[in-house]
């Protein structure tokens, strides 16, 4: 599904590497790394496909090769800076994933707006469609946001710091819910995170930058310790 | 929302309609259906027809600039007037008006135009430079208070140097007004004003995606160099068009797309560009309106009008913004 050969992450400076990565659809994995370390940089270079060196494939496809529609259908971010707005009414938020399948209007056809009532219907939005996005809480508008990225129906779901600022049993109830798309609905859900714990509990990989080698490197269940010690080098 | 276009569709008519049956000074109201009267009908076509037809195509053309301009920043505070887009145009116009006169030349309404619309693009450019590296709402205002400072001092110095009939006719220019636009120029206006118009139709659906901000705009696929490249292109035409038959009229692209919205409460800019252009040609032809209910007592500069409705909203935008920052 995403394969990464001989990658470096970094703007200015290396972060870090990626000497070698598969994933798959149906995997839930978790993009562990101290602060700085480089989590949203690759999660960015994803989305804008601007990998300056070694290569990330999709499927057969090189990944800086693909045009933004295209990569659009394949790839999209839950970013959970949006605050929502006075005059964005949810169902116009949701409506918005639809916006790489419809024509230059912008207008949803019928199977379109089935699309969003589906998935409005699954994360408990239907009765808030009309409401304000100013006026969601913070639990109502992480779920609208996966909405629209479930609305995308695209293969890879990316989410920067799902669990942020939630309460502990939304933050359970979220990441119960990623767990769950990843699984039913066969995609590959990656979260940057630092709730490690419910990475241990809910998620099925975790990638760690790793802090003394510089590398990312991939692992399926691991203890807590052991996470702590490779991804900030707490002994 | 149709109710809602429904409204601001009667609105428009209602406005325009005793627009162009109101008197001028000591005159009756023009009889729209009694045709024997040749002097009020000559009246009606030589003044009436131009007058309102350039208010309504300045306020529909500078309020979707304004909504253009809020949009692709994310900044409700901007409007072509007020990020100095205006004072590009003004400048331009000035070099062509006092350009031509030391050279002799004529000044062909085609001509204005061009020059207001490359003096938007120009100062458009500056501003989206420093727009990206200011994220500020009000730090953007200044810069673009600051540019427009800026422009009336060259704009003096120019003048200083000019002869006595250019200065008086950019003077009386610069105050902005309806009543320039002859019958003849109409088609030449409308033309340019349809193809920025259905240009600004044609990007509704980027816009819709850049209402949530350039990053989440380009994870749904829009090509956001492209749209902010569209965008300059289309307010700049409208901008210009506007400048160049109307002077420099301020308020209207900023007021407006933020009254619509407040009232529409929608992001959907098919909508929205829809009712800020109804919206605004129906407060410019207000104003043309109220000019003429001022006539007998003084004649009121458009620019000032627009200043008088528009700086207190402004005023209301920037309290409610720093509030919720």
């Amino acid at each position: 599904m995403l394969k990464f050969e001989n990658c470096t992450i970094g703007h200015a400076k290396m972060l870090y590497r990626i000497p070698e990565l598969e994933l798959e659809k149906g995997e839930f994995a978790a993009l562990i790394g101290a602060n700085g370390s480089g989590k949203s940089t690759l999660m960015d270079w994803l989305i804008r496909g601007k990998f300056p060196n070694g290569k990330v494939l999709a499927g057969n496809q090189n990944w800086n090769d693909l045009k933004p529609v295209e990569r659009a259908k394949v790839i999209t971010l839950v970013d959970n800076h949006f605050l929502g707005f006075d005059y964005l009414k949810v169902n116009e938020y949701l409506e918005l994933g639809r916006h790489t399948y419809t024509n230059f209007t912008g207008r949803l056809s019928e199977s379109d707006k089935e699309v969003v009532r589906k998935y409005a219907d699954l994360l408990h939005l239907t009765s808030l469609l009309d409401q304000s996005t100013s006026t969601l809480s913070d639990g109502e508008r992480q779920r609208a946001g996966i909405a629209k990225a479930l609305i995308q129906e695209t293969p890879i779901i990316l989410l920067d710091e799902p669990t942020a600022f939630l309460d502990y049993p939304t933050k359970k109830e979220v990441m119960s819910l990623l767990g769950k798309i990843a699984e039913e609905s066969n995609r590959l859900v990656i979260i940057a995170s630092h709730d490690i714990d419910f990475c241990i509990e809910y998620c099925s990989r975790m990638l760690i930058i790793e802090k003394d080698t510089q590398e990312l490197k991939s692992f399926g269940k691991i203890s807590h310790d052991e996470l702590v010690k490779r991804a900030f080098g707490i002994r | 929302m149709w109710k809602k276009h429904l409204v601001s569709s009667v609105l428009f008519l209602v406005i325009t309609v005793v627009t162009i049956g109101y008197p001028h000074g000591e005159d009756a109201w023009f009889s729209f259906f009694d045709s024997s009267d040749q002097n009020a009908w000559n009246l009606f076509v030589i003044y009436r027809i131009p007058e309102v037809f350039i208010a309504i195509i300045s306020g529909f053309a500078l309020s979707v600039c304004g909504l253009l301009l809020q949009t692709m920043l994310n900044n409700p505070l901007a409007g072509p007037s007020i990020l100095g887009l205006t004072s590009g145009s003004h400048l331009m116009v000035a070099l062509t008006i006092m350009g031509s006169s030391f050279l002799g030349l004529e000044v062909l309404d085609l001509g204005i135009t061009i020059s207001a619309t490359i003096g938007a693009l120009v100062f458009g450019l500056l501003i989206l430079l420093i727009a990206t590296r200011v994220r500020s709402m009000v730090s953007l205002l200044l810069v673009g208070m600051m540019l427009g400072t800026f422009v009336s001092a060259i704009t003096n110095i120019i003048l200083m140097k000019a002869d006595a009939n250019s200065v008086k006719a950019f003077s009386i220019w610069g105050m902005g007004s309806l009543q320039q636009v002859s019958i003849e120029q109409i088609p030449l206006i409308a033309l340019l004003f349809f193809f920025g118009i259905m240009a600004a139709f044609f990007l509704t659906k980027p816009l819709n995606a850049l209402v949530l901000g350039e990053k989440s705009a380009e994870i749904l696929g829009v090509r956001v160099k492209r749209t902010r490249w569209s965008v300059l292109l289309v307010v700049s035409l409208l901008t210009g068009l506007v400048t160049a038959f109307c002077g420099p009229i301020g308020f209207v692209g900023l007021i407006v797309p933020n009254l619509v919205r407040m009232y529409y409460k929608t992001a959907n800019h098919g909508h929205l560009l829809l009712a800020s252009g109804l919206i605004g040609a129906s407060v410019m032809v207000f104003c043309a309106l109220m000019i003429r209910l001022f006539e007998p007592v003084m004649v009121l500069p458009i620019n000032s009008l627009t200043a008088l409705l528009g700086a207190p909203v402004v005023l209301f935008l920037l309290l409610k913004n720093i509030r919720n920052a």
